[in-house]
């Protein structure tokens, strides 16, 4: 099946949307690295993105929400790990630039076309 | 949800980071002194955190995405440093012993740098999250 505009466009939508969500969710682990019991939480949608390109789901129903457990919890608790935490953060982000890029690039792309192969 | 959103998060966690950072100095800086306005020595303090859920709970993503919130001081209940000091104008005059703080510096040094480290994640998150609203903003480009 050849990728319309607008299903990867979808597709592409939905991803920056999820991850931003991500984001949120890995930044309220951050912040909550000294509180007592707290559990890290963490969203799972890999695999789903193949969904939206196949064109079967769209954005809402996706990205469960689940407690994770990395590592040793402190005598506290809690259960938050920096490490893990930061290096999910940058992959996190570096995954949603690069989403933003494609887009903004198909974007690049259609203006591209509708000034008939002149580039203005 | 939006970036925006995200970015009081973290600010939430620099917050709490500073509360704890001050008090630490604030502990520190107390490790001698013997006379307060409540009588006595100094106690230490520390701050108390706990997670608070920001938007409304029916949503289950924003249920699970916390903020961090100080909800008081605590002073901390163990007992004085019983040092002999018969000269100390707060020493007992029988017994010759001074109630000092009970600050440990070495802890104090541990947390000081642990919350310093822990403020640099959070600006680090922000960072990310600027970055990405850049990027967001470069789209029509």
């Amino acid at each position: 099946m050849a990728i319309k505009f607008d299903t990867a466009a979808q597709a592409l939508q939905t991803s920056m949307d999820l991850r931003l969500k991500r984001q949120s969710l890995l930044t309220g682990n951050l912040v909550n690295i000294d509180t007592p019991h707290y559990k890290p939480v963490d969203m799972k949608f890999e695999g789903f993105l193949t969904d939206a390109v196949g064109g079967a789901q769209t954005s809402k129903e996706a990205g469960e929400i689940e407690t994770v457990r990395e590592g040793v919890e402190s005598l506290d608790g809690n259960g938050v790990d920096l490490d893990s935490q930061m290096v999910k953060l940058s992959d996190n982000a570096a995954r949603y630039n690069v989403a933003m890029e494609l887009m903004r690039r198909k974007i690049a792309i259609m203006r591209y076309a509708t000034s008939m192969g002149t580039g203005a | 949800m939006s970036l925006l959103k995200s970015m009081d998060i973290v600010g939430t966690g620099m917050h709490a980071q500073r509360v704890r950072l001050n008090l630490i100095s604030s502990n520190m800086a107390n490790v001698n002194t013997t006379r307060t306005p409540d009588g006595g020595p100094y106690r230490r303090q520390d701050p108390v955190v706990s997670a608070v859920s920001v938007g409304e709970p029916s949503n289950p993503f924003e249920a699970a995405l916390k903020k961090v919130q100080v909800d008081s001081i605590q002073e901390d209940q163990t007992p004085f440093k019983q040092v002999y000091d018969p000269e100390h104008p707060d020493a007992d005059k029988t017994t010759g012993m001074v109630a000092m703080p009970n600050v440990n510096i070495m802890e104090e040094m541990v947390n000081m740098v642990t919350a310093a480290r822990s403020y640099e994640a959070n600006v680090t998150a922000f960072e990310a999250l600027k970055q990405m609203a850049m990027k967001a903003m470069e789209i029509g480009r």
